[in-house]
């Protein structure tokens, strides 16, 4: 990339963090006060819009990433792209053999929602190492 | 796993350690006026990490000398011979 980044990776990286938790304490909140209003509502369209709420801080979150590895350096970056490399190997691995687990070998369903989970925790935990070996 | 493992030597090795203190600057300092990271700075010094060629390009501008003067090439660690 020529252009010049417009603020530093250092602010970069603390806006991100920032908007990382906030977004992730809304999705909570938004969790929480679907479940409250679900209790009583009847399937249906407004039922499933409402379920989709939550869904919306955490595209505010995927554009803090994107937004965070555009003004990261170039090592920020690579550590990141890795981590998340290695975090989706993990997540589609995984997703593959529960399925078959769960088609073939008789094992319960599992909710989707998990990949969710799995991919933030190993790209957590990746980003972490990783950042360890370069210090 | 290779991940878990520190950073193997690189042939690329650098005076960056030396011409930042010639220049009294802190790793911060120098971060700032290239616009990484410290914690890039402290990958470059220690030779952990590589920088990419625009940035060894804006290295070299900053201390105001050629690219072959601050990053020097070793054959010996990384086992390659000349051809």
């Amino acid at each position: 990339m020529n252009t010049k980044p417009r603020i530093s990776p250092e602010t970069a990286c603390k806006r991100y963090q920032w908007e990382m938790v906030a977004g992730m304490a809304l999705y909570a909140l938004f969790v929480w006060v679907c479940v409250q209003l679900l209790k009583h509502l009847p399937s249906g369209p407004v039922r499933i819009s409402l379920a989709l709420l939550p869904a919306l801080p955490v595209v505010w979150v995927i554009w803090a990433v994107v937004r965070y590895l555009k003004f990261a350096d170039e090592l920020q970056r690579r550590v990141h792209l890795e981590a998340l490399s290695i975090a989706a190997g993990v997540t589609a691995f995984l997703s593959l053999t529960y399925g078959l687990l769960e088609d073939l070998g008789g094992l319960p369903a599992v909710s989707a929602w998990w990949g969710f989970v799995i991919l933030d925790m190993v790209w957590a935990c990746t980003s972490f190492i990783l950042f360890r070996r370069y210090r | 796993m290779h991940i878990l493992h520190p950073v193997p030597a690189l042939p690329v090795k650098n005076r960056m350690h030396v011409l930042r203190a010639e220049q009294r600057w802190t790793q911060a300092e120098l971060a700032e006026r290239l616009n990484v990271s410290r914690q890039t700075i402290n990958a470059l010094e220690t030779e952990k990490y590589d920088p990419s060629l625009p940035l060894a390009f804006r290295i070299a501008r900053l201390f105001g000398k050629p690219l072959e003067e601050i990053f020097l090439y070793d054959d010996t660690s990384s086992g390659e011979t000349h051809r």
